[in-house]
């Protein structure tokens, strides 16, 4: 919690794309390890350099493609941020689908079209993740029995007396 | 896009050309003088230009090696079923049900884990029951209250609990049942334009009987900084 006192927003950007980018880097150079490892001519010589090959000239394509992706969305996210003053799963799944647009702006509406619904569901999916994630977490770290009683002392006055007013003061 | 279609086209032709020098040098002219017509036809038609020219044989080797790969995969498994397609004996057609059916089982468990996650993520942004939607009404409330405006300075903005990767939009909350009804308590923050103050949102709804449907019980900030005070925004106990 204390190291959290700044505002994660800007920064992370940053982070989202760096992130992204060692995903896809590792992800697609295990994948087109074994792509470049089946392609190769047949002799585990021919076939381990041609891994390699693949993995040089394409797992940083891969990365950074997935760098846009992650530093377009989180981007949007900031900005919806920003925009809407609150952080709720909406602002994830709307810049999932606003990213996958944006990139396929260049092939015409109906991709774009297309790849925001992609994108949306994609973002969709993994916020449900998440949410699940957090619910299991939770229901893991607090134990809720202790707490029911009473209705938190904070607001210092009592049930059952029946005047409600606004402005308390201390 | 086509530089990079020709390069790889040209890089596996390589491959196959090798592969060739290995292995059936012979096949590959016969099956290559056979098809190169139509194939040279699709080639030129998709590419066009001197790139084309150069690179066609390239790109036909390719398609080739493509194509005879195919075919011979399910000659290999399936016994070739355009030579005699009644004779496929009991075990093959076992092996092939057997594949089927695990290929189905796959299918089906990912539809099903895709499912289950679009309907936990629907049921949290569109049920009005669900912690997100009260978090939503809860911070429209607190927006509209006098009193924290005047506390926060104007453009209130709430968030949740920070995660590790600097997400701040799953609040926290219990859900517990007294008396028979179902209860939430939600607690999350808030902060506006006076640097630094923070506020911390408690809330609690409790299930209306009749309805159904959640109502507040209260609402209150508590101002987390130094001169720490409480605003109730609303209580209805």
């Amino acid at each position: 919690m204390e190291e959290y006192v700044r505002e994660p927003c800007p920064w992370r950007i940053v982070d989202d794309c760096g992130g992204a980018f060692t995903m896809g880097a590792i992800g697609g150079g295990v994948f087109q390890a074994v792509k470049g490892f089946r392609n190769a001519p047949v002799g585990v010589r021919h076939r381990l350099r041609g891994s390699a090959n693949a993995i040089r000239i394409r797992a940083p394509q891969i990365g950074g493609s997935f760098a846009v992706w992650g530093g377009l969305f989180s981007t949007i996210d900031c900005g919806l941020v920003r925009l809407r003053g609150k952080e709720d799963p909406w602002n994830s799944i709307t810049s999932g689908a606003m990213t996958g647009a944006v990139l396929a702006a260049r092939s015409g509406p109906l991709a774009m079209v297309g790849s925001a619904m992609v994108g949306g569901v994609l973002l969709a999916l993994i916020e449900g993740v998440g949410i699940l994630l957090t619910r299991y977490t939770a229901q893991q770290f607090q134990n809720p029995n202790p707490l029911v009683e009473d209705p938190s002392q904070l607001p210092p006055k009592d049930a059952n007396h029946s005047h409600r007013g606004f402005g308390q003061y201390q | 896009m086509v530089y990079s279609l020709v390069l790889q086209q040209a890089r596996c032709a390589r491959c196959v050309l090798h592969w060739h020098g290995f292995r059936d040098s012979r096949a590959i002219l016969l099956t290559a003088g056979k098809r190169a017509s139509p194939l040279s036809h699709v080639v030129t038609g998709i590419h066009s230009g001197a790139v084309c020219e150069q690179r066609r044989g390239f790109s036909v080797d390719f398609r080739l090696n493509k194509e005879r790969s195919k075919e011979k995969v399910p000659q290999v498994s399936v016994s070739g079923p355009h030579a005699s397609p009644p004779v496929a004996s009991a075990a093959q057609k076992v092996k092939q049900a057997g594949k089927d059916f695990t290929y189905l089982i796959v299918v089906v468990i990912g539809i099903g884990v895709t499912g289950g996650l679009l309907y936990v993520v629907f049921k949290e942004l569109f049920s009005s029951s669900s912690p997100s939607k009260i978090y939503g009404k809860a911070l429209e409330k607190c927006r509209a209250h006098p009193e924290v405006i005047g506390a926060f300075g104007e453009p209130i903005k709430g968030y949740g609990e920070t995660t590790r990767r600097g997400r701040r939009q799953q609040v926290s909350h219990v859900e517990y049942i007294k008396d028979g009804l179902k209860h939430m308590r939600l607690k999350f923050y808030i902060e506006g334009s006076e640097p630094r103050l923070q506020g911390t949102v408690h809330t609690e709804m409790k299930e209306n009987p009749e309805s159904g449907k959640y109502e507040f019980r209260y609402i209150f900030v508590d101002i987390d900084t130094y001169p720490r005070r409480t605003i109730v925004v609303e209580d209805n106990r």
